[in-house]
């Protein structure tokens, strides 16, 4: 298995979805997923193989932008990540690695595990996103 | 792997996460997740195999803290935040626990199966501890594949007259009977072959009688067997037959008969089994 | 009893053939769009190699000429659990006689498969047949050609 490829044109989020604006630390493209880091308070790419912090995933961009651009932050709800991705239905999708969207069995040693959410096997992933802050042994 | 192995007596809250009284509608166990009956007004085993409303979507999920021997006993129920299950239960750091096959219990993600709703309750931590914050995400994937039963009837080649004849198919079990028909090159210029079908309660089939026309299913519209026959003509194609009687029999058995065949004529079949009296069904290797 | 006949569509994958080598056998493509489910059933004759064995390999074609993928797991089911999908579908030497189904879980912008045998060892006639079948059609009735 391996991240899901995501083509960025393909990437929105559902009408009831729950987006929120943030200013982004490093440049992004939509269906990447990121953290809020306090100290620069900036989101930056989340990821599975840094720190504890980096895996608290917050949400997913649905925007392209540079650094220190603006970005809508789908962060609760549906996330369609486009036909390209193809999440399957009921596969439960956590945080991999710089970003990335990973199916449940890519978890690794040392990745910190983050719940994301679950396929719908429509393009979407239904977010119900968990950091657990622990490490896989 | 399997279900979390709970030693209740193991079992207590690890910090002070949301947690509630609540009635029960039926006994359950410490360490069960459970959810909310908003109709009955009391909690029970939450369920992947169950309802929608059993799974957790729409209504309240959590864990059981004490054990009620009982309907209608007082519980105490977690809703999120960190529970030690105790070192009993081996709880894998980093592992995602979810709903499963038994209501109430804790499964690792490694042991979902396909048509199971998929309801997340947490992550493994350090010293027998789940992290338990529920989502029900109400997504149920639906496969057919081991509803039913698919037997083999025949595959082969025959040059001559020589019938295609299936096995003695047992349908105990089975209310939904369909037999596919595939044909490859057929050579012979001039064969046909006939399709007959037969049932009886005999194990033996000593009591083997042909269908009745109005006891079968056509891929058409004209008489069943009719329709599933083919000829010289019909290299391949695709046949379909279906059994479906008011007094149905127990065995039936299939068979394509050629005529005025004298080259090879290539042809496979099976029979899928369906409306099983229990599901999932198993499918043996041969 | 009920009946099963009319709401599926059977379409022919692999027609029956015997099969004399290695050379891998290519379905059919099946467009699983509007329907629930699809589910690919081999069935097997008589396999006169003592030692060859037959692999089934899934594949989605991808859109506007994107070429085929491998299609995960995920997005399939098996007949045995706990054996993977298109390994509880292939089979060997020693499974003349047999029948194999494996079911693939449609997923939206992907809906076009199909199916590989690919032989080794075999330098013997193996009889292989597959078919696609397809049902719980989203829209209307089934009507089912021939060919």
């Amino acid at each position: 298995m391996a991240a899901l490829v995501i083509t960025a044109a393909q990437v929105k989020a559902d009408a009831d979805a729950t987006v929120i604006t943030g200013r982004v630390g490093v440049a992004v493209t939509p269906g990447q997923m990121l953290f809020y880091e306090d100290e620069s308070r900036l989101w930056k790419l989340a990821s599975s193989t840094g720190t504890l912090a980096q895996a608290r995933t917050g949400g997913a961009a649905v925007a392209t932008s540079a650094a220190n651009g603006t970005v809508g932050i789908c962060t609760d709800g549906l996330l369609i990540v486009g036909a390209g991705a193809a999440p399957a239905k009921g596969t439960i999708y956590i945080q991999g690695i710089n970003g990335a969207i990973n199916p449940s069995a890519d978890a690794a040693t040392t990745w910190n595990v983050t719940i994301l959410g679950v396929g719908d096997g429509n393009g979407g992933i239904l977010l119900g996103i968990n950091p657990s802050d622990q490490t896989v042994p | 792997m399997a279900a979390l192995n709970i030693t209740i007596a193991e079992m207590r809250r690890d910090d002070d996460g949301p947690h509630e009284l609540g009635r029960t509608f039926e006994a359950l166990n410490a360490g069960q997740a459970v959810y909310y009956d908003a109709d009955r007004r009391a909690w029970g085993k939450a369920s992947a195999v169950s309802t929608l409303l059993a799974s957790g979507v729409d209504t309240k999920l959590g864990l059981a803290l004490s054990s009620a021997l009982q309907a209608n006993a007082s519980i105490e129920i977690q809703r999120e935040g960190n529970v030690v299950l105790g070192a009993s239960a081996n709880v894998g750091v980093g592992t995602i626990y979810i709903l499963g096959a038994v209501a109430g219990s804790i499964y690792p993600t490694s042991d979902v199966k396909i048509t199971h709703g998929r309801t997340i309750l947490g992550v493994g931590a350090p010293a027998g501890v789940l992290r338990f914050s529920p989502y029900a995400s109400g997504i149920f994937p639906a496969s057919v594949l081991n509803d039913s039963l698919y037997k083999w009837c025949f595959a082969g080649q025959v040059t001559d007259n020589t019938p295609f004849v299936s096995p003695i198919l047992d349908r105990l079990g089975y209310e939904e009977v369909t037999f596919f028909l595939m044909t490859g090159t057929i050579a012979d210029a001039d064969v046909t072959f006939t399709v007959l079908l037969e049932h009886g309660d005999a194990a033996n089939f000593s009591d083997a009688a042909a269908v009745p026309d109005g006891e079968m299913v056509s891929q058409a519209s004209g008489a069943p067997e009719t329709d599933a026959a083919f000829n010289f003509g019909d290299d391949n194609e695709v046949r379909k037959l279906g059994y479906k009687s008011t007094a149905p029999k127990r065995y039936l058995r299939l068979t394509v008969t050629p005529a005025a065949n004298a080259a090879a004529a290539d042809v496979a079949c099976f029979c899928v089994l369906g409306a099983a009296a229990s599901v999932p069904v198993t499918q043996p290797a041969a | 009893m009920r009946d099963g006949c009319k709401t599926v569509l059977e379409q022919a994958g692999i027609t029956p053939r015997i099969i004399t080598n290695n050379t891998p056998v290519v379905s059919t493509v099946v467009d699983s769009a509007a329907w629930e489910w699809v589910v690919a059933v081999i069935v097997t004759g008589a396999i006169a190699d003592s030692d060859a064995t037959f692999t089934v390999l899934l594949e989605a074609q991808q859109d506007g000429g994107g070429g085929i993928i491998p299609i995960p797991d995920a997005n399939l089911v098996s007949q045995t659990d706990g054996v993977a999908p298109e390994v509880a579908a292939s089979f060997t030497f020693a499974s003349d006689n047999n029948v194999r189904k494996i079911e693939i879980l449609p997923v939206t912008g992907l809906p076009e498969y199909q199916l590989t045998i690919t032989p080794a060892n075999n330098i013997g006639n193996a009889f292989i047949a597959m078919m696609w079948l397809l049902g719980a059609p989203m829209h209307g009735s089934v009507t089912q050609l021939p060919a």
